[in-house]
């Protein structure tokens, strides 16, 4: 009836004019509808981009900060999302990223610890790397759902030095008895060369020390199938560096970074004690200066990470550590 | 069509474009808003990163004294600063690469001023100085293991920045 009562009101043209205005009004709604939900969805993107950035800011900022202070162990609250380290053996670049944020680079710092890290709290926990003169603070992560299991059968006076020497936060085992963390796929197993290992089905790091646990020595990265990789280490920093480390090739990744910033802070102690050494008068303090710059500075020079050069490092590094005490006992100028 | 449907469709049209320009205008408005927020934000923290440097540069082993505690004032050791000194003088060294991560767009000057005076600088970004720059000065004590004479002295970090 009210249609009739239209038609007869507007007649045949209208109509027309009625329905194009509306089909006007519905493709102009629609595009402003479009434009306004475009606009909600750059919206929506750029505030999960600005959440990534800023989680990143602050993860950054602590793990820089954490470079800074040695043998100190923290937690850190994350966002619940995957954290990702890449080390590039060719390019020396390491970065980490979270989710799908672009990479951020960490030149300088050195971090051991899983590459695919998905939990809500880190443990992290930082060592001096020192070589008579500091290096550089190591860094390694873990996550309270990984376990460190010492293996020993036994009695290995390794295992007890080992398991002392971690902090009591991270959850850590000395046992022989590898049952009841069958399923636990965040355990990490290490033995001791000569002191029995795990079966051969089982992931494990096999620690050979030449030099005292914490001085030198070989890991063996050993994976099921007999795949094993044999990588040196240096000092106590170097062996949690292993320990903490997902892979060989990670481990290697990092050592190396590491010797590159040896060779950088090396040079630097070489460049001050030859100044010194010009400087000071004749005395036995000068001579001092070049010996130890002739025996111990120069021939640490451009290390690569292999056992040899890794035992001398040390050999060079403990020699540096009784100079300096001479230095001390002859009121000389210590070299650092 | 007839010609009170081209006067109505006119008037849908025009209030169509007229939603259209204040949208756009409100969008431009905003952007700009933000955009003068985000540049506060970065001249903030760029003078935070200039306030982080000084306070990172005399906690360094490179330059700081063997025996410095934390209860003393600040002791930078002369040898280690000009051995720094002669490392980054050369931007394209690793050494300049590797302190520019800590250092960014700074200058680092360290100033002797009792009881002798001398300037050394141990890193320069050599930006444009025409930039706007934020100066910390930091008094410090400069030991001299050679002489075993202890001088007055400032760091001094100055902080390129766009402004």
């Amino acid at each position: 009836m009210k249609n009739a009562t239209n038609r007869r009101t507007f007649g045949r043209g209208g109509i027309v004019d009625v329905q194009f205005n509306w089909i006007f009004i519905l493709i102009a709604g629609f595009v402003i509808f479009l434009f306004i939900i475009s606009v909600v969805f750059s919206q929506k993107r750029n505030a999960e981009v600005k959440e990534d950035i800023s989680t990143i800011n602050q993860i950054t900022t602590l793990l820089k900060s954490k470079q800074q202070i040695a043998n100190v162990y923290s937690e850190m609250t994350i966002p619940n999302t995957n954290m990702n380290f890449k080390c590039d053996a060719d390019t020396r670049y390491f970065s980490y990223k979270i989710s799908n944020s672009e990479r951020v680079t960490l030149p300088n710092e050195i971090i051991f610890g899983p590459q695919d890290i998905s939990a809500r709290k880190i443990q992290i926990w930082s060592q001096a790397f020192d070589t008579g003169f500091p290096v550089s603070v190591f860094t390694y992560i873990t996550t309270q759902n990984s376990v460190i299991i010492i293996y020993n059968t036994s009695g290995c006076p390794y295992a007890k030095q080992l398991y002392d020497s971690l902090p009591d936060n991270i959850t850590k085992k000395i046992t022989s008895d590898l049952s009841m963390y069958g399923s636990n796929k965040n355990k990490k197993i290490v033995c001791f060369n000569g002191y029995g290992c795990p079966p051969a089905n089982v992931d494990y790091i096999n620690i050979a020390p030449a030099g005292g646990l914490f001085g030198y020595g070989n890991v063996t990265f050993h994976r099921k199938g007999n795949i094993n990789t044999v990588k040196p280490y240096l000092m106590g920093a170097g062996l949690y560096g292993a320990i903490f480390s997902d892979t060989a090739e990670y481990y290697g990744c990092q050592m190396s970074r590491a010797l590159d910033q040896f060779e950088l802070k090396r040079s630097l102690v070489a460049k001050r004690l030859e100044m010194m050494r010009k400087d000071l008068e004749p005395s036995d303090c000068s001579l001092d200066f070049e010996v130890i710059l002739n025996e111990e500075i120069i021939p640490m020079s451009n290390p690569s990470f292999n056992f040899d050069s890794i035992a001398l490092l040390y050999d060079k590094a403990d020699d540096l550590y009784d100079r300096n005490v001479d230095l001390t006992l002859s009121s000389c100028p210590k070299i650092y | 069509m007839g010609h009170n449907g081209q006067i109505q469709l006119g008037e849908s049209t025009a209030v169509v474009i007229i939603i259209v320009i204040m949208l756009v205008l409100g969008i431009v408005f905003w952007n700009k808003v933000s955009n003068s927020g985000i540049m506060s934000i970065q001249s903030q923290s760029q003078e935070l990163s200039v306030i982080e440097t000084a306070n990172t540069v005399p906690e360094m082993p490179e330059l700081k004294c063997y025996e410095s505690k934390v209860d003393q004032v600040k002791c930078l050791d002369w040898y280690k600063i000009l051995a720094m000194s002669n490392a980054t003088n050369d931007t394209n060294s690793k050494a300049f690469e590797y302190y520019n991560y800590y250092f960014k767009n700074s200058k680092i000057t360290v100033m002797k001023i009792y009881p002798e005076e001398g300037n050394v600088t141990i890193y320069d970004a050599k930006l444009n100085n025409n930039k706007r720059t934020l100066r910390i000065p930091i008094p410090v004590n400069i030991r001299d293991y050679v002489t075993d004479r202890t001088y007055y002295g400032l760091i001094l970090v100055e902080g390129y920045y766009n402004g």
